[in-house]
């Protein structure tokens, strides 16, 4: 006889928390405590249902982004272009991933994510400044400069 | 000198010092091209008491700075807490701590990181936009938080890199009467900042 569920309705709880996911993942960041927040999301990655992945691979990137210690920011690029393919994975992401490939001069890649980014987040009120970057990274999709 | 024409004196003085008491103190800011702090300038639109005058910010308020406050910090200097005070430390990495260089948006969270860290809660930003100050570009951004009481405030940013570090104003005011009845003419302010 097989042993019972250890969690119940752990589905249901976790559609129920879904909404508010982000926000709260923001808030956690807004502390500033970098190793307990990598410590906390990458432990609710490794139980995370696939729909979650591109959140939380996000927000673990965004982590190692903001604390900017010595490897932080490769680190943080590798995670931008894993969550990019994940599902549920924020506008934002390609955001940073934009900025992730313009810091590493692939400039007609950033460009296209940052246009993607503005695509999927037509409203965003970081659009004027998003906007200006693509303008200065201004490279046509063959790469070449105008 | 008669007893009387003591006591005289003596409640002269406690009047005196009752009113002062009462009043918000400091000096007054008027109308027009004042120093906000240093080098940094703003054109007032109406009149403030100077709530704290230091060499680094100053505080300013109109009906006392439970009620409203506009802070104004000429520089804000690399490793510092963006309010001041504290600086990053190898023993204390992590924190609301400047870094010249930052991209606005990263800007605009460390001012509400901050904001954080000073014990408020649910705060909020929108409207992040560019904004130039004097010739120097900055940004400007509106928040909402509620304090440590849960008394909802509303505010506003204005922020700009220059040599020695970042400019920064700050204002709030609870949401209810207050923030409202000031927020057209103290944005107007804080499109005036600029150094010296």
């Amino acid at each position: 006889m097989p042993n019972p569920p250890r969690e119940r309705r752990r589905d249901e709880y976790r559609a129920a928390m879904r909404p508010f996911m982000e926000h709260w993942l923001a808030e956690e960041l807004g502390r500033r405590r970098y190793a307990s927040s990598l410590l906390v999301i990458g432990e609710l990655l490794a139980d995370a249902p696939a729909e979650d992945h591109g959140l939380l691979t996000f927000y673990l990137g965004e982590a190692h982004r903001r604390r900017n210690a010595a490897g932080d920011r490769a680190k943080a690029a590798e995670l931008y272009a894993r969550a990019i393919i994940l599902t549920g994975a924020p506008a934002a992401t390609w955001r940073e991933h934009g900025f992730a490939l313009r810091d590493a001069d692939r400039k007609a890649e950033a460009t296209a994510a940052l246009k993607r980014y503005l695509e999927l987040a037509p409203q965003a009120e970081d659009r004027a400044f998003v906007q200006r970057a693509l303008d200065n990274t201004a490279v046509d999709t063959t790469g070449e400069r105008p | 000198m008669s007893l009387r024409r003591v006591t005289q004196i003596l409640t002269i003085a406690l009047i005196g010092l009752l009113i002062a008491a009462c009043s918000a103190g400091g000096p007054l800011v008027k109308p027009g091209p004042t120093i906000a702090s240093g080098k940094l300038m703003i054109d007032s639109q109406m009149e403030w008491t100077r709530v704290y005058t230091g060499t680094r910010y100053q505080l300013w308020s109109i009906d006392g700075e439970l009620l409203n406050r506009l802070y104004l910090i000429q520089s804000v200097r690399a490793k510092e807490f963006i309010f001041l005070g504290q600086r990053q430390t190898k023993r204390r990495p992590d924190g609301a701590f400047y870094q010249r260089g930052l991209r606005p948006d990263e800007l605009r969270d460390l001012i509400l990181d901050g904001l954080r860290a000073a014990g408020t809660a649910n705060v909020e930003a929108r409207n992040l936009r560019p904004a130039m100050f004097g010739t120097r570009e900055g940004l400007r951004f509106e928040f909402s938080l509620a304090n440590e009481e849960g008394l909802k405030f509303q505010g506003m940013a204005a922020a700009f890199e220059q040599e020695k570090g970042l400019s920064l104003a700050i204002f709030m005011a609870p949401s209810e009467y207050y923030y409202p009845r000031d927020e057209a003419k103290v944005s107007k302010m804080l499109d005036t900042l600029r150094l010296k």
